[in-house]
């Protein structure tokens, strides 16, 4: 924390200093006075909610849509080696760059953002529970059916151990993807509400470079918040693997 | 350092997502009849439901040629319009990474050798780098006006995270007795930093430019759909708002296309910068 007072100290400094024009780059301790100040303001906290409902919903909807591909895709070999090679060529292709495509096709508004969420976030949970099925150790799965241990504990017992972490990890990349298209539709006029409208207005409409600073800051707290939050959830529920990423790194 | 722990296992984890074996694949070429497959019912579809939305690809082909490769053959076949979409566009991708590799890692570096630096700076970083990139255009747009500058430091900017992680965590997990060895021996520290620390880290840095080059591609796209005069981004919008669909495909397929292009060109480095090393990373 005594780093972040530091920075904090001296950015303050260097906006004081006159070394900068204070009409583009406040003072530090007027954007964090305005940041509080914004934390009460009912406009600025709805388009916020607005934000951040569809950046939620986004990534449950992307959630399943990794698992339910991701099974499909991983379990057959043959529709995995086809599908890899059409995704080699339809990943490349930056998401933002569907955003003028899916304005004219669905419109403005929430149904545009989950769209695209959907499309950008799907991809982390579908490669990591495709390779995590690709993965899985076809011994522990022979000794289980040797043993006769039916379907229901295998898959309870070997199958969900050790995918679960792929799919938290492949989450935990998914989410500030899913913070981006979000924030992205707004600003490009795909949304009427939303924290990246509110942002642009303060910009463009009403010229206030400490509010375009101010609710930049809290965009950049919430997708923090969230990957703290995930990988707090993360220690929390998948205590069973513990080092499930040091282990794998050769 | 909680911090540092979390960042280190999301720089592990965004690697393991980019060498998960889905990059560069050699089913793209044995099953490249997928991509036949798709792009013929793509033609058909299109063709025989007349979609407004969805042009068929030889419309889209078509149309890219007439746009981009049309030019006169001393200028390569390519058009004016090529020029002040795609190649601006490009230079500003390969610009913005380049600041990006030498930033990152001269302070990955830094970093991974000063743990007390480190600990310092890692809750700055992290929230930095949680930024959305999205919404620091407006910011950018105020510090550095509406210029290319702007697009290639918010390039800089965005994708300097993956390469200045992926340094440190390099940099820290340089076995410690090699820096012992080369204390008894007297080695200096620039020798020790070129010799030691720079081709130990190396295969996380080049991990991290590979995830750096795909984020720099969004950036550009982004930054160029507000307020530019260029790129491709910025034809992308100018289609949009002309409602000429075949257009805005043939700058969605070529974006595609850089996409692809670029990553190979990563991976071909990271092949050729790597191939010292005992066991051969696929």
């Amino acid at each position: 924390m005594a780093g972040v007072v530091l920075v904090l100290a001296l950015g303050e400094l260097v906006t004081r200093s006159g070394a900068v024009d204070p009409q583009y780059v406040p003072h530090v301790s007027t954007v964090l006075r305005r940041m509080v100040e914004l934390c009460g303001d009912a406009s600025f906290l709805s388009h916020t909610l607005d934000t951040v409902q569809a950046w939620l919903i986004g990534l449950a909807l992307s959630v399943v849509a990794g698992v339910v591909l991701g099974f499909v895709v991983g379990s057959n070999r043959f529709v995995y080696k086809s599908f890899q090679a059409l995704f080699d060529f339809v990943r490349p292709i930056p998401s933002v760059a569907l955003i003028p495509l899916g304005m004219l096709v669905i419109g403005q508004g929430m149904q545009l953002k989950l769209a695209l969420i959907v499309y950008a976030a799907t991809w982390p949970m579908l490669y990591n529970i495709v390779s995590a099925i690709r993965s899985l150790d076809r011994i522990q799965q022979e000794t289980a059916r040797v043993f006769h241990i039916g379907r229901h504990a295998r898959f309870l017992h070997i199958f969900l151990p050790s995918t679960l972490p792929h799919l938290a990890t492949g989450i935990r990349v998914a989410s500030p993807i899913a913070l981006v298209l979000a924030i992205s539709v707004e600003m490009l006029g795909g949304s009427r509400t939303g924290l990246g409208v509110w942002i642009l207005d303060a910009n463009t409409g009403a010229g206030r470079a400490d509010l375009v600073f101010a609710g930049t800051a809290i965009a950049g707290i919430l997708g923090a918040l969230g990957n703290w939050l995930l990988a707090v959830a993360e220690r929390r529920l998948l205590p069973w693997h513990p080092s499930h990423r040091s282990d794998s790194t050769r | 350092m909680t911090g540092t722990g979390s960042a280190r296992v999301e720089t592990l984890a965004s690697m393991r997502l980019a060498s998960s074996g889905w990059h560069f694949s050699r089913a793209f070429v044995t099953h490249v009849w997928v991509l036949i497959v798709a792009a013929i019912a793509w033609e058909l579809i299109a063709r025989s439901a007349n979609l407004f939305y969805f042009p068929p690809l030889t419309t889209v082909l078509e149309h890219a040629r007439q746009m981009w490769f049309s030019g006169p053959a001393s200028s390569g076949w390519l058009t004016q319009a090529f020029m002040a979409d795609v190649a601006s566009s490009l230079l500003r991708v390969v610009l913005g990474l380049l600041v990006a590799v030498v930033l990152g890692v001269l302070a990955g570096t830094a970093i991974g050798l000063l743990p007390r630096l480190g600990d310092l700076v890692d809750p700055t970083l992290q929230f930095a780098r949680s930024v959305p990139p999205v919404a620091l255009v407006p910011i950018f747009m105020l510090l550095f006006g509406i210029g290319s500058e702007m697009r290639i430091t918010l390039i800089a900017f965005t994708s300097v995270w993956p390469i200045l992680l992926n340094t440190i965590t390099g940099v820290r997990s340089v076995e410690p007795l090699y820096h012992a060895t080369a204390r008894l021996f007297r080695i200096g520290i620039r020798k020790r930093l070129v010799y030691i620390v720079l081709p130990a880290s190396a295969p996380l840095i080049l991990a991290g430019l590979r995830v750096s080059t795909a984020l720099a591609l969004i950036v550009m796209v982004l930054s160029e759909m507000v307020a530019a005069t260029s790129g491709i981004g910025y034809r992308l919008m100018f289609e949009q708002q002309s409602c000429t669909l075949a257009n805005m495909w043939a700058c969605i397929e070529l974006l595609g296309t850089s996409g692809y292009l670029l990553n190979a060109i990563v991976v071909l480095l990271e092949k050729r910068l790597l191939r010292w090393l005992p066991t051969p990373r696929e």
